[in-house]
């Protein structure tokens, strides 16, 4: 340590200027960063359900549907028949949009006495426009199966317009091009916007405002905070300039490497901010309290950089640690990325804190502590820990029992824990996007695309007739509804012919039968070109995890069963990606803290040297982590792709409180202090630091609490919880536990 | 002097309203011959070949023959793929259409399609198949000629009624056959592209023994190749009733 602070010091100008001009070097290329807020795209590319489903995307245009919800008293007024078909009309000249879907285009097969019709459900060129006609086009539409519940509501009150957007195109900007068009057309109906396309591009809305809101809040409050505690510019603008040179850095690698920024880690700069701006603040804080003389300036230096060098490093490599875990546990793209650029910006900051910062403190003159005001008036904060030392101290049991019965009744709550997946979540209540959401789950039985496909010669009956029972057992799930398939027209044209409503018994039939559909858009949407693929379409309303699960397996189980030489059977869609998100998410939860627990108590066992000082470390860290938990249960915070990184932060995060704590402990353990005495001092020194550390990181993440995603705001909410229990921690429980059981940190042999 | 050059002035007016005048004039006339031409034969019987190519270029090929008498009399067989072999459609006056299922082995009556509808798997619509002369359905207009081809915009009697807002016809000069037709949507875009090619005479009529019809948005083409044709053979009305339908 003592090595690293004297090169520190005798190339402070070099460092000085390289890491300006690194800074501005590196920032350019901010400017390039792209924004990603494809969601299939956060999912691992080589999973088998992802590829299916893009598959199903790209051959069929079927994935990716934004759908606009018509609301009207009266969805079959002549005025209202009128407004689709105009907007119909409108979207299909839309860039990015395959086909678009709606009562005035659909297709319909009529059976009359003598002969049937293949047509459109309204003859877009000759609208219905009397009473009568209108009566009699509504009485049909919500009689029919293929319509009602699918494209009208069953009180006649909303009726969808389908839009099929292709694979390639950017779905976010078809997005805002359907918008504009229904803007335009300035329609009296209400028209709810529905479907991945518009929650994607409300993420990808959200994810800018949330940059451009949350930054500035959290460097000002950041700031506030940190001047009130110091009442130095020095000591506030230092840390802060090196994490923000740090987050430069590490955004702008984003952008050199082509890594886009996500709803996850456009919480970047703000984790940064809170996690990263503790190293600056311990090196500054060491350097007030002793670099004191003019005279010996540099050497105090020195000594205060080597003091506190190594606990700064392993509370930064051990937050590292922290996020490198996400980056071996996870199935997800995104928890990967977030992994790697926040370790790396930790990195970077603490070496920035550990070179930057007194390269130019060096620079200044020595800091006066304000005597005469600190001599007659005790700052309050440090009154109050003098006070809390001598509780700690005397208290020592009643802080370990309080803790263990904080720790069985976090324990309780655990097993309350929800799981999320859905995106529609990621939006707070009584945004358009949720109501639009239970809205479309109300009336149309949801908008969550579930998909079958099935190979084998369609045109064969055995085949046509699995597909058929596939997709009626599809519709008997719980919460699955609107099952299509091929199978569908072949029975109504079936039933025209007059053979009754059912499967033909013969392939000529069926390759009759299909000649009449040959080359409709809705008939390319569910069969291949060669016809010896077809997909079964359906959909679910948004659902908890384990409906989603159940389902999954469910469906798994029935292709499992009914799969055969003839006719091969295979599955995707959300449920079978959300099922795969649910999974990897515990995985990811699981391994992630494991591999963090393993790594941080090797590093214990390092910094102090016995396995029972290292277990002390472990506990305050054991503490946090299961109060975390259980506070998810009983306040409802759910396990999603942004809370689950809560236990590899924690525990990378949550060490550094009592690696300091225990580094400072030693120290006076060392200069010859009796456990008690070294505890206290301990409490009145670094307990100061820690304090104000607690508080500046609680305040800059509860700035997420204004975050307009949701799981944004509630990982801010946990991880201020997390750092007051883990500073609270640090500074009550873990000396009492030290002095209750009178563990020695230090080898006998150091002690005096 | 001065008189001279207004002289000149009022016959260059007088003679570019002329010219203008026997432009509109001049696109009636070549509209009705461009009829005339293509609705020249009393009766005929064609063999088809037609191409379907989807928007990955997949193509599907189907067999026809089709024999039509007067302008309203028609009857089409499929001959091809196998297992569509004898599908069979007859059109009678009155949107009276009758189809005929082998596999079936009944008739049914199919009412009146869709206009904007796609006629069998093809890029041809119903609208775009009606036999109904030009000049009934559009009011035309010369747009320029070169020593090849008049150039012709056509617009729609009745706008509402149509998927198009105009069409462009490309006239061969010598013969009065129209070699391009292009569709435009109604935002004015170009929609659908028709191109007829090896346009041979048989006997006194001109007939295309390849066209094209291109979907310009989805990237969709029907090409459609007489492999035989006779004109004028006497057909008799007995071939178009039900009973030879299913035959």
């Amino acid at each position: 340590m003592k090595k690293l602070a004297s090169i520190v010091l005798r190339f402070r100008l070099l460092i000085i200027i390289l890491s300006i001009g690194l800074t501005i070097a590196l920032g350019i290329n901010l400017k390039n960063i792209k924004i990603n807020s494809d969601v299939i795209s956060y999912l691992p590319a080589d999973d088998e359900s992802v590829k299916l489903f893009k598959y199903v995307a790209q051959n069929y245009s079927m994935s990716w549907t934004a759908i606009l919800i018509v609301e009207s008293e009266d969805i079959f007024s002549a005025e209202t028949v009128s407004n689709i078909n105009k907007l119909t009309e409108e979207l299909k000249f839309v860039e990015g949009i395959d086909f678009v879907t709606s009562i005035t285009n659909v297709m319909d097969i009529r059976k009359s006495e003598d002969g049937f019709e293949i047509n459109r459900l309204i003859d877009s060129y000759e609208l219905p426009e009397t009473k009568e006609e209108l009566q009699i086009l509504k009485n049909y539409t919500l009689q029919n199966e293929l319509f009602k519940g699918r494209i009208v509501s069953e009180d006649g009150k909303y009726s969808l317009i389908v839009c099929q957007i292709n694979d390639s195109f950017d779905k976010s900007e078809a997005a805002t091009k359907i918008r504009q068009t229904v803007d335009g057309l300035n329609l009296p109906e209400k028209i709810y916007f529905e479907g991945m396309p518009f929650q994607v591009q409300s993420i990808l809305q959200s994810i800018i405002d949330d940059l451009l809101l949350l930054t500035p809040l959290i460097v000002i409050l950041i700031l506030l905070t940190l001047y009130l505690s110091f009442r130095s510019w020095r000591a506030v603008l230092l840390p802060i300039l090196a994490v923000g040179m740090g987050i430069v850095w590490t955004i702008s690698l984003m952008a050199i490497f082509g890594v886009a920024l996500t709803p996850l880690s456009d919480a970047l700069p703000v984790v940064l901010f809170a996690v990263g701006s503790a190293y600056g603040i311990h090196v500054v804080n060491k350097i007030k309290i002793s670099v004191t003389s003019k005279e010996h300036k540099m050497a105090e230096l020195e000594n205060a950089i080597s003091e506190i060098g190594l606990a700064v490093i392993l509370a930064g490599i051990t937050t590292v640690v922290g996020f490198i875990s996400f980056i071996f546990s996870s199935y997800l793209n995104i928890v990967s990325d977030l992994g790697i650029f926040a370790a790396l910006g930790v990195f970077f900051i603490l070496i920035l804190s550990l070179t930057f910062i007194p390269a130019v403190i060096s620079y200044f003159p020595v800091e006066k502590i304000k005597k005469s005001k600190k001599e007659n008036k005790e700052n309050l904060l440090d009154r109050f820990l003098k006070k809390l030392s001598f509780f700690v101290i005397n208290q020592k049991k009643v802080i370990f029992y309080t803790a263990i019965v904080l720790i069985i009744a976090a324990i309780t709550g655990i097993p309350l824990i929800k799981r999320k997946v859905d995106i529609v979540e990621y939006f707070k209540q009584g945004t358009d996007i949720r109501k639009t959401a239970s809205l479309m789950n109300r009336e149309f039985g949801g908008s969550q695309p579930i998909q079958i496909i099935i190979n084998g010669d369609i045109q064969d009956p055995a085949v046509m007739q699995s597909i058929k029972n596939a997709s009626i057992f599809l519709n008997s799930l719980d919460g699955v509804s609107n099952a299509r398939s091929i199978a569908d027209y072949i029975e109504e044209m079936n039933d025209a012919m007059g053979e009754g409503k059912r499967i033909p018994d013969t392939r000529e039939k069926i390759a009759n039968l299909w000649f009449m559909i040959d080359g409709e858009e809705v008939i390319t949407q569910m069969v291949n070109y060669d016809k010896n693929e077809a997909v079964i379409y359906a959909s679910m309303p948004n659902v908890t995890a384990q409906r989603v699960h159940e389902i999954n397996d469910t469906l798994n189980n029935y292709i499992k069963n009914n799969d055969s030489e003839n006719t091969r059977f295979r599955v995707t869609g959300m449920q079978a990606v959300y099922s795969k998100l649910d999974d990897s998410m515990y995985k990811n939860l699981m391994q992630s803290m494991v591999l963090a627990f393993i790594f941080i108590f090797v590093t214990m066992i390092f910094l102090i040297r016995t396995i029972r000082g290292a277990l002390v470390g472990m506990i305050t860290l054991f503490f946090s982590i299961v109060i975390i938990f259980g506070f998810m249960g009983y306040v409802g915070i759910a396990l999603d792709i942004a809370t689950i990184l809560i236990a590899g932060i924690t525990v990378g995060i949550g060490i550094d409180y009592s690696i300091h704590f225990v580094t400072a402990y030693k120290v006076y353990v060392l200069k010859g202090m009796g456990i008690e005495e070294a505890l206290k001092t301990t409490i009145q020194t670094t307990g100061r630091a820690i304090i104000i550390n607690v508080f500046t990181i609680i305040l800059g993440f509860l700035v997420l609490l204004f975050a307009n995603l949701v799981p944004l705001q509630q990982f801010g909410i946990l991880i201020a919880v997390t750092m007051f229990c883990s500073g609270v921690g640090a500074i009550t429980l873990l000396p009492a536990i030290i002095g209750l059981f009178k563990i020695s940190i230090v080898k006998n042999k150091h002690i005096k | 002097m001065n008189k001279n050059v207004f002289k000149i002035f009022v016959l260059l007016f007088a003679m570019f309203c002329w010219q203008n005048l026997n432009a509109q004039g001049n696109a009636v006339q070549i509209l009705e011959k461009v009829d005339d031409v293509m609705n020249a034969a009393h009766d005929q019987e064609v063999t088809v070949r037609i191409s379907i190519f989807d928007r990955r270029g997949n193509e599907s090929v189907r067999e026809l023959s089709m024999i039509q008498k007067g302008s309203d009399k028609r009857m089409i067989k499929f001959l091809s793929p196998a297992d569509q072999k004898g599908i069979a459609f007859l059109s009678l006056p009155n949107d009276n259409l009758t189809m005929y299922m082998p596999a079936f082995g009944r008739t049914r009556k199919v009412a009146g399609h869709v206009r904007n509808s796609k006629f069998a798997g093809t890029d041809y619509t119903y609208e775009d198949m009606e036999a109904k002369r030009y000049l009934d359905k559009y009011n035309p207009r010369l747009l320029g000629a070169d020593d090849e081809a008049y150039k012709l915009e056509l617009i729609p009697k009745d706008l509402e009624k149509s998927e198009y807002s105009k069409i462009h016809v490309t006239v061969r000069k010598s013969n009065f056959y129209p070699l391009i037709v292009e569709y435009f949507d109604k935002r004015g875009t170009a929609a659908k592209k028709l191109t007829s090619s090896d346009i041979r005479k048989i006997g006194e009529y001109y007939i295309a023994y390849r066209t094209t019809m291109e979907d310009l948005r989805s990237g969709t083409k029907t090409i459609m190749q007489i492999t035989n044709v006779r004109f004028d053979g006497n057909l008799s009305d007995d071939l178009f009733t039900e009973r030879y339908l299913t035959r």
